[in-house]
């Protein structure tokens, strides 16, 4: 009776200790040690910091017909508790695209990237917080050849846009999302906190994160992608979509941020 | 231009899932653009999206103009914004196919620069200054009253169809050969769907801003004579509403196409686009072409005749019709002194006034005084002219007894009592027949009568 209990009890202990366990993303902040440096940086950041009125319509429409921009898994990020949605606004080559990318890949899939940690990353629902099995279908491109969108302005399928592909660790989600405690409390902080309060805060929130991104080459390339593809359910046509795609091409011979490049010479 | 038509054809009548290119894309713009999701805030706050839909582009007015055609300058990439500013007025590619030169909107930029609208963005039209035209622009641009439409408006798709549908057989009888409808089938068709407008969606052009009270108050106007800046009046902010009052717009709201639209008044010829100033003695508008305006065929012809000049001066804008005053405060509002209603009813305010006051004193002050003041007679009326005794004296009387002995009076009192007349001898009683003195005087007619009485005899 008494190895019943025990076991038992021990479940419940294991149980308690996986619904409670913490993402990587928030034992990295809680551990942070943040040195000088970051807290001016940070300081700075926080002064310089003014909040920003998006419109969404204008009374002047836009003159070619447009998509309503809908990114819901965006709302659902701890990101857009501070960041705008769609969030890249400065990088003037790249910020269309990169925006595109936050309908299927998370925030910290591409400014999370410690050194010494190698991550998994698998397809989440962003609803259920849940691992997805591997399917084509979680994918914008094409099945195979006979595949094509019947709606000429479907070049992509639709997808659920509440996956995304989201880095993991020993298993776990290697982040948070709204609604969590620390993002909760993050948010009082910003909004009732003193200067100091929100310099500390927002150094330690970025501490596992880097301001850069990874690169289009990172994932657009055939030896070595940042993404196995494959292991996240693309056939062997859509990873080879994704692998060439023209566009990261383009973008991979500018050597400079502020560099411009003929378009001629870019599809050469 | 074959194409187009055929596109168009293909689109709408065989299956409008279908689509294909109308152009091919020679500068490659749409290996990017046709990128779904790229979305950004721009540096005005303002939500962009530099995703075209494909589809939508090649079935769309401009679906066989090439992106360059406009968007002349750009060249490299990031695009510089100025490289991407559009021109309305310059010449794209497309062939007018009457005459074979390269099609411009310019002859429409001319008219428009003669009307009241003049002034509106024509050139450097980029997405990103659409916030700095709202702000710093009153007159419309191109942009602001035309996106880039389907060939087709899905509304009018049934129309369409139903008035397309004897083009391979009639039209072709005449017109036979693919090069002439590739030459001119584009062209006719947009002129076609354009005239199948219902004219409620023509309006919307208009409705769109003059419909906005609000954006109307801050037009600032101009006097076409004197030049003079002035805001504007009550007239020209509640248009839109004094229109829907007249049959003109009750007619279209009711869904008829008889009704007179906005342009049918105000710019009845040309590119639809001379709007102009009532005062302006060129307007369709003003007061002397009115005749012509109203008189335009299938309208109202009589009113060109001589005698009919008063139907010109209906007037179409009523502001009358609606309610407009501030009823919550009406002493203060100053249309109040001028208006001779006021002035009419005045006097008979000022005598309801004094009535009701007066009436207040009287109660206050004096109706428990028994003493009647006859401000207007008293009780002299009922004595004088009825001949009655006043109420509180009849009131005042003792009953009469119910039956009085008769008595006999003195001939002496006899006489001075009243002698009433009787209408017969027969009637009289014999009391009266004997207190009936002879009359000293006999009258002639009676005399007479006894002696014509006789002679019959």
């Amino acid at each position: 009776m008494r190895t019943k209990y025990l076991i038992v009890l021990s479940l419940f202990l294991l149980s308690g200790s996986v619904a409670y366990a913490e993402s990587y993303y928030l034992k990295t902040v809680k551990s942070a040690e943040i040195d000088a440096e970051t807290m001016q940086k940070s300081f700075d950041k926080v002064k310089e910091h003014k909040d920003v009125k998006v419109i969404d319509e204008l009374e002047v429409p836009p003159f070619h017909k447009r998509d309503a921009w809908e990114n819901k898994s965006l709302s659902l990020t701890f990101c857009t508790d501070c960041h705008l949605s769609p969030p890249h606004t400065k990088n003037l080559r790249a910020r269309a695209f990169l925006n595109m990318h936050t309908e299927f890949i998370a925030c910290e899939t591409c400014h999370m990237r410690p050194e010494n940690v190698k991550f998994e990353y698998q397809w989440v629902d962003y609803r259920t917080k849940q691992a997805l099995k591997p399917s084509v279908n979680l994918f914008r491109q094409a099945i195979d050849q006979n595949d094509i969108p019947k709606r000429a302005e479907e070049k992509v399928r639709k997808t659920d846009k509440l996956n995304k592909i989201a880095p993991f660790y020993q298993g776990e989600m290697a982040l948070i999302l709204k609604g969590h405690e620390f993002a909760k409390d993050s948010l009082t902080v910003w909004e009732k906190g003193t200067t100091e309060e929100k310099v500390i805060r927002r150094a330690k929130i970025h501490t596992p994160l880097k301001e850069k991104g990874a690169k289009c080459k990172d994932c657009h390339q055939t030896k070595e992608p940042m993404l196995d593809l494959p292991a996240l359910g693309a056939n062997q046509l859509q990873t080879k979509r994704m692998q060439k795609h023209i566009v990261p091409q383009f973008f991979d011979r500018y050597s400079e941020d502020d560099q411009k490049i003929r378009i001629n010479s870019l599809l050469k | 231009m074959l194409r187009i038509f055929f596109l168009v054809l293909g689109l709408f009548l065989l299956s409008p899932l279908q689509s294909a290119p109308r152009y091919s894309d020679p500068d490659g713009c749409m290996s990017c653009h046709i990128v779904e999701g790229l979305t950004f805030i721009d540096e005005h706050g303002v939500t962009r999206s530099s995703t075209i839909q494909r589809s939508h582009y090649y079935s769309s007015l401009h679906g066989s103009v090439p992106c360059k055609d406009c968007h002349r300058k750009i060249v490299d990439y990031p695009h510089k914004v100025e490289n991407g500013y559009v021109d309305c007025t310059e010449s794209c590619h497309v062939e007018e196919p009457s005459d074979g030169k390269p099609y411009t909107h310019k002859p429409i930029f001319e008219e428009m620069e003669k009307s009241v609208h003049k002034g509106g963005w024509y050139k450097e039209l980029a997405g990103g200054n659409r916030l700095e035209e709202i702000e710093t622009e009153q007159d419309p641009s191109c942009r602001r009253c035309h996106s880039n439409t389907l060939y087709i408006l899905e509304s009018q798709l049934e129309n369409f169809k139903e008035a397309f549908d004897h083009a391979e057989t009639e039209c072709g009888t005449c017109h036979q050969g693919k090069a002439w409808m590739g030459q001119f089938g584009g062209h006719i068709l947009r002129r076609f769907i354009g005239s199948r407008w219902a004219k409620t969606e023509g309006n919307k052009f208009c409705t769109d801003c003059h419909g906005d009270i609000e954006k109307m108050r801050d037009v600032e106007l101009e006097d076409p004579d004197t030049k003079e800046k002035h805001p504007p009046s009550d007239r020209f902010i509640h248009a839109v509403e004094s229109y829907d009052k007249t049959l003109h717009g009750r007619l279209l709201i009711a869904g008829s196409e008889y009704g007179a639209s906005c342009l049918d008044c105000h710019a009845p010829s040309g590119w639809k686009h001379d709007i102009g100033h009532y005062k302006d003695k060129t307007s369709a508008s003003h007061i002397d072409e009115l005749k012509n305006t109203c008189g335009q065929s299938d309208c109202h012809g009589y009113a060109k005749k001589s005698g009919n000049e008063g139907f010109v001066a209906t007037d179409m804008h009523d502001i009358s019709m609606l309610n407009l005053g501030n009823l919550e405060d009406p002493w203060k509002h100053e249309l109040l002194v001028k208006s001779a209603w006021f002035w009419g009813i005045a006097p008979f305010l000022l005598g309801a006034i004094i009535l009701i006051v007066g009436s207040l004193i009287w109660l206050l002050f004096f109706k428990h005084n028994k003493k009647i003041i006859a401000i207007l007679g008293g009780t002299r009326f009922e004595r004088v002219m009825i001949g009655r005794k006043p109420k509180k004296a009849r009131a005042a009387r003792k009953p009469a007894p119910r039956k009085a002995p008769p008595v006999k009076t003195m001939p002496s009192d006899e006489a001075k009592k009243p002698v009433f007349k009787k209408e017969s001898a027969d009637t009289e009683t014999p009391e009266s027949v004997v207190k009936k003195e002879p009359d000293p005087t006999p009258k002639e007619s009676s005399n007479k009568g006894k002696q014509g009485d006789q002679n019959e005899d």
